[in-house]
């Protein structure tokens, strides 16, 4: 299964609001991601805007749906179908889900619910990576999750239970580093530790915005990425090298700039933090 | 000429004289978009309205216990309109 | 753990997120009453989720109650409601049914109305891109065969009827309106929701059209269309109905008659 990816780069998530933008003055990001679900539709504006964008940027598809790790298997061929139908018609440079859960027997719950983390969820993982990828004929990337619960039954850290995936199914990593940081303030999970675990570098990082709050950290996509994100970032960037990198925002939408200056501000975090390392490795 | 054949000749006339008429065979799709503010449903971000929720969350599964009055636009057209309605 | 027990840990927590009286925090580590409250937050979540996914499709429904209503509603038709799918564009599939059932709108029973509609234009929205069939098409067809051919019907049509005012209401919801809301919402419509290009829009049908539209949608040829349409509207006129309903792609195709499907 080949991992090459034809991407790189900077890149934002493309949302509704900016289609105008991105259709007119196509700005200059070096690739988009939208969101695989938005897109199922038999046809309409959305299909359209991709098609026509496509052209212009490498396309990334980013499932939310599919709820890989759930224990039922109601919902996952045809969901898988439609997914396999985009990838038919976009031929994406990257397709990526999330390592989570979001379905009972009967009742879909359409959120990215986290995985309990035992070496039997991982089996679990592992036979739909693969039928994914059987389906796709092509690599697929999983993503940490961030979350406000562990289980008591856990048995690996999520970094562990993503590099045992990847290991086995010759499936890619999706590195959120926002939802490394939320887990470490929820969990008390090290995120360096975590990258620690990582064998090789991630296919992709997404960088995003979070909301600190009483009870819990919010991976709520509305905000700047935070300073101790970008330290994590560099760090990432200092272990793995240069990862096709994207910067995602969803709630409280800006203007299009400012996405398009935080995915700038990545790409000089990354340089600057490879040069200063070529720089010391000199001396 | 009974009343069917009366409906599609003038539907056959309607059409001809249509199809003739540059301005409106030619008019065929437009980029027509402007306006569109429809955005998917699907995302991955986590809602910050959890706290809000999760109050109002607690006392939700017993229909009696709905305690909320529509107060939107619908008041403006009288409210309820049962008999005896509590809006 | 087997794989059953990862399926029970599963049902489990959802269990908890979907009825509050449920809180599993045995499943999780930590402090009860933190896990108690990281619960909370998930189900707000959910919450949000359903009313933003619904919020999109039922604009107008949404200002007709209220936000505070309209998230309890959201609330209250997520628990309920099996949803089966992974994609929250389909979600409201089922609310114009929930609503017609949902007592505390009893005393606004056109808000179910007001759904369908709604619901009708989100899915043209997101439907298909087929190109419908043009005037110099139909021009082109033997006009000896049209009383009998049968018309399609573009997928993005949909015929909505109500006895109440909808197409108004809606019509005061939308930016830049020019109309205002009815004082009263008594007083029935019929309308057309289609998707001329890209944008899903609505319009009043005269009671012709909507017969003639709906005789079509039912696979009775255009022949019979046409006296369905004149019967409820003795001044319908096909020759003005039919090229505007070309002109606005109502129409996919028109298959001629078969031989044995031809009239004597």
């Amino acid at each position: 299964m080949t991992s090459t990816t034809g991407l790189a780069g900077y890149g934002v998530g493309l949302r509704g609001c900016h289609y105008r933008d991105f259709l007119d003055r196509r700005p200059a990001v070096d690739w988009i991601e939208v969101h695989s679900e938005n897109f199922f539709g038999d046809g309409g504006w959305d299909l359209h805007v991709l098609d026509r964008l496509r052209s212009h940027y490498p396309v990334s598809l980013h499932g939310v749906g599919l709820g890989i790790g759930s224990a039922t298997a109601e919902h996952f061929e045809s969901h898988l179908a439609r997914i396999a139908r985009l990838v038919a018609r976009f031929e994406p440079a990257l397709v990526s889900e999330h390592l989570s859960w979001a379905a009972i027997p009967g009742k879909h719950l359409n959120d990215l619910l986290p995985m309990p983390l035992t070496t039997e969820a991982l089996a679990l993982v592992c036979e739909r990576v693969e039928r994914a990828q059987a389906r796709l004929g092509r690599q697929i990337l999983l993503e940490n999750v961030s979350s406000h619960l562990r289980f008591a039954a856990d048995r690996l850290t999520e970094a562990e239970f993503l590099e045992r995936l990847r290991q086995r199914t010759g499936c890619g990593l999706l590195l959120d580093v926002n939802n490394l940081y939320v887990n470490q303030c929820n969990h008390d999970e090290d995120a360096v530790e975590a990258m620690t675990a990582l064998l090789s570098a991630p296919a992709e990082i997404h960088l995003a915005g979070h909301l600190v709050t009483e009870d819990s950290v919010v991976d709520h996509h509305g905000d700047h990425v935070a300073e101790p994100v970008w330290a994590l970032f560099r760090e990432a960037v200092r272990r793995f090298g240069e990862v096709p990198t994207l910067i995602e925002w969803d709630t409280d939408i800006p203007a299009l700039e400012v996405l398009v200056a935080e995915a700038d501000k990545a790409r000089d975090f990354a340089t600057r933090t490879l040069s200063a390392d070529a720089h010391c490795d000199g001396c | 000429m009974n009343k069917r054949q009366f409906l599609v000749a003038a539907a056959i006339a309607g059409i001809a004289a249509a199809a003739a008429n540059p301005a409106l065979a030619a008019k065929d799709g437009k980029e027509k978009c402007f306006g569109i503010a429809k955005s998917g449903a699907n995302d991955c971000a986590s809602s910050t309205g959890g706290h809000a929720c999760a109050g109002q969350a607690t006392k939700d599964n017993d229909p009696n216990e709905w305690k909320y009055v529509a107060k939107g636009t619908c008041t403006e057209m009288g409210g309820s309109l049962k008999a005896g309605g509590k809006s | 753990m087997a794989a059953d027990e990862l399926a029970a840990i599963q049902r489990r927590m959802a269990g908890g997120l979907l009825d509050t009286e449920a809180d599993p925090v045995e499943l999780f580590r930590g402090p009860p009453a933190a896990t108690a409250k990281c619960l909370a937050l998930y189900r707000g979540n959910l919450t949000a989720n359903w009313h933003r996914a619904l919020a999109g499709a039922y604009p107008v429904v949404e200002a007709l109650v209220g936000e505070s209503f309209f998230h309890a509603l959201a609330r209250r038709y997520g628990r309920s409601h099996d949803y089966r799918e992974g994609d929250l564009n389909r979600f409201g599939a089922a609310l114009p049914d929930f609503l017609a059932d949902f007592e505390p709108l009893a005393g606004q029973p056109y808000i179910g109305d007001v759904a369908r509609l709604e619901w009708a234009l989100h899915v043209a929205h997101y439907g298909s891109d087929a190109v419908p069939m043009t005037l110099a098409e139909l021009a082109s067809l033997d006009p000896q065969s049209l009383a009998d051919a049968r018309i399609r019907l573009h997928p993005n049509v949909t015929l909505v009827a109500s006895a109440w005012a909808i197409g108004r209401i809606w019509r005061a919801h939308q930016p830049a309106a020019t109309e205002t809301l009815p004082s009263d919402p008594r007083g029935s419509c019929r309308l057309i929701v289609h998707r001329p290009r890209w944008r899903a829009e609505c319009r009043d049908a005269t009671g012709g059209e909507f017969a003639a539209l709906q005789s079509l949608a039912q696979g009775d040829c255009l022949g019979d269309a046409l006296e369905r349409a004149a019967a409820v509207q003795p001044d319908f006129d096909p020759g003005d109905a039919i090229p505007r309903w070309l002109e606005e792609g109502l129409w996919l195709a028109a298959t001629p008659p078969t031989r044995q499907g031809e009239r004597p």
